[in-house]
């Protein structure tokens, strides 16, 4: 499935938060979204998915207004894997991930079979199946987000938007989590969108990245051309020696001074 | 927690047999007390329409059990009125009185009695006061992610303290003896004197309510993960949210026409479902309509017997257990950390 986004404008009261963006999703490919804090990624995400409505231009799926779809249409095609979820009522692992069946559950007599089916594969890739019966509350932070992960993939969606899914994770998690993600855009006709912090891991799993500053794309392309020590300094105001892995051929960033201009 | 009782259907058989049970245990106590064999004959005979006057007849058809019934009712709409609240808001301390629903309710209410109009009028003026309230306090309390809940919970006192003065107000211009002890009555919770026929509208609407509130319960799991991801996943949270809020003030509205303001049962009763069958609402929203209705059942038959020939206000009662629960509730919370 294609999504798009062409010149969308977002704006919190007075602030500007996202100024003429224009992004594509392309199909099988996994692209990162990197910038600051506050360059406008998460509302991007947001927008994408139509959680918000963007105040000027539009983001359309197979070329068709998202506005025109309905919610529930929208969660059977894209599913995001939010930041963080409080939970006020803990529900067991397996009821959680069920919920997200909700945009393909019959109106009414609750969960199918096939409902069931899916919750359960979505259990077994994420290897929360010894987990299942557990209160969402009483997992650690890795166990919950792939317990996310799975509440997404019961909706079947072609698109995953993850907004920063490796915050606060260890190494094992952290790399878990982006091999998924590349992995889900190898399927057919799937797509993934992935807001990230992490440069080296972006630049080792991403396809395409998008640089953003201030609201504004500023570059996009293959990460090694995104992630120069020129637009480093430019985005982030640090003066950084970009070096190349030999243990897996991609590039991390190695920040070396803060220069305000 | 036993696995059985998280599914719907045990709960429900079990509930049900629960409530007939003590359905007629409650028309067996009183002042005047009726051996069960006789109650169940009169039930019966009630039912098929035979047997003739008679004084266990008067007690049993046309006082107790439509008190008995009443009180089932009011217990069963507070019970699922504050289950959808608290998922809605996605706060365990949410509920009709805290927010101040029950009290702008209880304004209509006696707004209706002091003008003179008819009982479904009132009942109506109830509904309306009900959600202008609720909406007060929700459009103050809102903000850009969701319903914080100190802020919920401050202005529901405070909107729930104007109404309550306002009420005091009627009450003092009241120049009739009759109203005003009427409109005082009312409001301090109780089901004297309750009758057949406003039962016969309030019941009916009370269980249509539930009934619908059984078909939103998907809906509600998906409202106690936060607006945003009730969005994420598909839920089109305006209107459902819109729809869910409504059947909550109808609910109460219903509960504070027949019997007043009885405060705690939306409150105390989902948690204590939460605790037998859990946070899923499938199960939950049923064992909240059952547990309440038993809850205020037996409050009521404890209301008019400990002090027979005379009778507690039922409200107050709920009160008097309600605060130490809601007490006992708020420390535990607080030690969990998530009264926020």
């Amino acid at each position: 499935m294609k999504l798009t986004a062409t010149g969308i404008c977002f704006n919190y009261g007075r602030t500007t938060v996202l100024d003429d963006v224009s992004i594509d999703v392309p199909e099988g490919e996994l692209l990162g979204v990197v910038g600051p804090n506050g360059a406008g990624k998460s509302t991007l995400l947001r927008c994408l998915h139509g959680s918000i409505r963007p105040r000027a231009g539009t983001v359309t799926l197979d070329d068709k207004p998202l506005s025109e779809y309905s919610r529930k249409e929208v969660a059977r095609a894209i599913a995001v894997v939010p930041q963080r979820c409080e939970i006020a009522f803990p529900v067991s692992v397996r009821h959680f991930v069920g919920l997200g069946r909700f945009a393909r559950e019959a109106w009414l007599g609750g969960p199918s079979k096939v409902d069931r089916d899916v919750v359960r594969k979505s259990l077994d890739e994420m290897r929360l199946d010894p987990l299942g019966d557990r209160p969402v509350d009483e997992l650690s932070g890795g166990e919950f987000r792939r317990v996310l992960i799975a509440q997404a993939l019961a909706q079947e969606p072609r698109i995953l938007l993850f907004d920063e899914p490796v915050q606060q994770l260890d190494l094992l998690h952290q790399l878990d989590v982006m091999e998924f993600a590349r992995a889900f855009t190898r399927r057919e006709s799937t797509s993934a969108v992935v807001v990230l912090h992490d440069l080296a891991l972006a630049a080792r799993y991403c396809d395409q990245l998008v640089l953003m500053q201030k609201g504004h794309v500023v570059a996009r392309g293959k990460p090694d051309d995104v992630i120069t020590p020129e637009s480093v300094q430019e985005v982030w105001n640090v003066r950084a020696a970009i070096e190349r892995s030999p243990a897996t051929g991609t590039i991390h960033v190695v920040p070396i001074e803060s220069v305000f201009p | 927690m036993n696995a059985t009782l998280r599914r719907p259907l045990p709960v429900a058989i079990i509930g049900l047999a629960a409530i007939l049970v003590a359905l007629i245990v409650s028309l067996a106590v009183g002042v005047i007390h009726a051996p069960f064999s006789e109650v169940l004959r009169t039930l019966i005979d009630g039912i098929t329409g035979r047997g003739s006057d008679s004084m266990t007849r008067t007690l049993v058809l046309e006082m107790r059990l439509p008190r008995a019934i009443g009180a089932l009712s009011v217990g069963a709409g507070l019970g699922v009125a504050g289950c959808m609240l608290q998922a809605l808001l996605r706060d365990p301390l949410a509920s009709p009185t805290l927010i101040g629903t029950a009290q702008a309710s209880g304004f209509g209410r006696v707004l209706g009695v002091f003008l003179g109009i008819s009982y479904a009028g009132s009942v109506a003026l109830s509904f309306v006061m009900a959600i202008i309230g609720t909406l007060i306090v929700l459009w103050i309390a809102r903000s850009r992610r969701g319903f914080p809940s100190q802020i919920v919970l401050l202005t529901g006192v405070n909107v729930g303290l104007l109404f309550a003065a306002l009420i005091g107000l009627l009450q003092y211009s009241s120049r009739d003896e009759g109203q005003l002890s009427r409109m005082v009555l009312m409001l301090l919770g109780g089901l004297w004197q309750i009758t057949w026929s406003p039962l016969a509208l309030v019941v009916p609407l009370t269980l249509a309510t539930i009934t619908f509130a059984l078909f939103a319960t998907r809906k509600l799991d998906l409202f106690s993960l936060g607006e945003d991801n009730a969005d994420r996943l598909g839920l089109a949270t305006g209107p459902i949210g819109t729809a869910i809020l409504i059947a909550a003030c109808l609910l109460t509205s219903l509960a504070v026409s027949i019997a007043g303001i009885v405060a705690f049962v939306g409150l105390i009763v989902p948690h204590a479902a939460r605790r037998i069958v859990g946070p899923a609402h499938h199960v939950l929203l049923p064992a909240c309509a059952i547990l309440g209705g038993l809850l205020v059942l037996g409050v009521d038959c404890i209301a008019r017997t400990v002090v027979a020939p005379n009778e507690l206000p039922l409200g107050v009662l709920t009160s008097i257990i309600g605060v130490p629960s809601f007490l006992i509730l708020l420390r535990s919370l607080s030690r969990r950390g998530t009264s926020a």
